[in-house]
């Protein structure tokens, strides 16, 4: 009988810390680990230009091209495809956004199959990047391009426009139960740091905390280095994995893109992330986004589209699509 | 059960206790890297 229990209690003992690994971490790890899942950070089946369920702004526009027009071919991050999708349903005429094989398919290794001749393409930051250095994309939506994306394309002797048309907030976040509702960027800073290691220390609970990163060379963690002024740590106890965690992203990829509702937005130095903070400039970490083109681009629609951007209609569209627009004096091309 | 047999069977149990715990922690790691830190955030426990 001994024996048995001793049996019993050691299968359970393994079932018990399997258990507790399943429910604290790894039930929440969810998303899909292909490739193909990775590369596709955005569902662009729910923006798709001309059809009828498409999440797009429908605002309107005075633009309007004709088929026979020089259609600039867009391009762009993920978080701007409901940007630049909305711009293709407001001003392109229907039938120019085109798939391989006559219908819409992410099912393929880069997600997506617009075909060659279609005017709206999904290549997201490197590729699309490349693209239109390239020529076969006009114009591309997109944060500030990194040093390394000026350096090739100055390597290739193109010259590239670079044109703010919206503002964008960077963002930190916690699990909705977490009683802290905001941080100071000293805290912030200090956390990532490493020198706050637990959530009694601003104000919260008892519980370590986790502080998450973002994979290297992706916009939210080039943001954040840039916000740790260099000063990061990587390394970190271990143990933090089931402590309450605090990560970073885009404003919109939160708010509307991924938005989920047991996940919320920090104030950071007393300010809220919303539309009105971001816009008036009194949310700390605010940064533009643009649409981007070569300068040799003598497709005159390119610029007629882009001014059309910086116009009223086009900054409706932009908030529309639950971004934020530029203020006034900052639309002036 | 004979001595014997009584640690055989702890042996067998606790090595594949260590295999499923050791495999379950590396697919930790792995995926603890690539999954979205959203829904990482948002499945979280506060009791």
């Amino acid at each position: 009988m001994k024996k048995i229990i001793v049996i019993v209690t050691t299968v359970l003992l393994f079932v018990a810390v399997n258990a507790f690994f399943y429910i604290t971490i790894t039930s929440r790890l969810a998303n899909n680990f292909s490739g193909t899942g990775q590369l596709k950070m955005v569902d662009v089946a729910q923006f798709l230009p001309f059809e009828e369920e498409s999440e797009l702004a429908r605002t309107g526009s005075s633009l309007k091209f004709e088929k026979e027009d020089d259609l600039p071919v867009l391009d762009g991050a993920a978080a701007l495809v409901p940007v630049y999708a909305s711009v293709i349903e407001n001003c392109y005429p229907e039938g120019t956004v085109t798939y391989e094989g006559g219908a819409f398919s992410d099912d393929n290794y880069y997600g997506e199959n617009f075909a060659p001749d279609s005017v709206m393409q999904y290549q997201n930051t490197i590729r699309g990047f490349d693209a239109l250095v390239d020529g076969s994309v006009d114009l591309f939506f997109t944060a500030h391009p990194s040093k390394e994306q000026m350096l090739s394309a100055q390597e290739k002797g193109v010259e590239i426009e670079i044109v703010p048309i919206g503002l964008e907030a960077f963002v930190f976040f916690v699990n909705k139960d977490n009683p802290v509702d905001g941080l100071t960027s000293e805290q912030i800073r200090s956390i990532y740091r490493g020198e706050i290691t637990s959530w009694i220390e601003v104000g919260g609970a008892s519980r370590p905390i986790n502080p998450l990163t973002r994979i290297e060379g992706s916009g939210s963690q080039t943001m954040m280095d840039m916000f740790m002024e260099g000063n990061m740590i990587n390394s970190r106890n271990p143990l933090s994995i089931f402590g309450g965690s605090i990560g970073y992203s885009f404003r919109y990829y939160l708010s509307g893109m991924v938005a989920d509702e047991n996940v919320k937005m920090l104030a950071v130095d007393g300010i809220y992330p919303d539309a009105e903070n971001i816009r008036n400039g009194s949310y700390p970490i605010t940064v533009n986004f643009y649409v981007v083109y070569r300068k040799d681009n003598h497709n005159p629609n390119v610029v007629r589209l882009v001014e059309w951007l910086l116009s009223d209609e086009g900054q409706a569209m932009i908030e529309a699509c639950g971004y934020v627009g530029l203020p006034d004096e900052a639309t002036k091309l | 059960m004979s001595d014997r047999q009584f640690i055989r069977i702890l042996i067998i149990i606790i090595l594949i206790g260590i295999i499923i715990t050791v495999a379950h922690s590396i697919y930790i790691c792995y995926a603890y890297q690539n999954s979205s830190i959203i829904q990482f955030i948002a499945k979280e426990l506060w009791l």
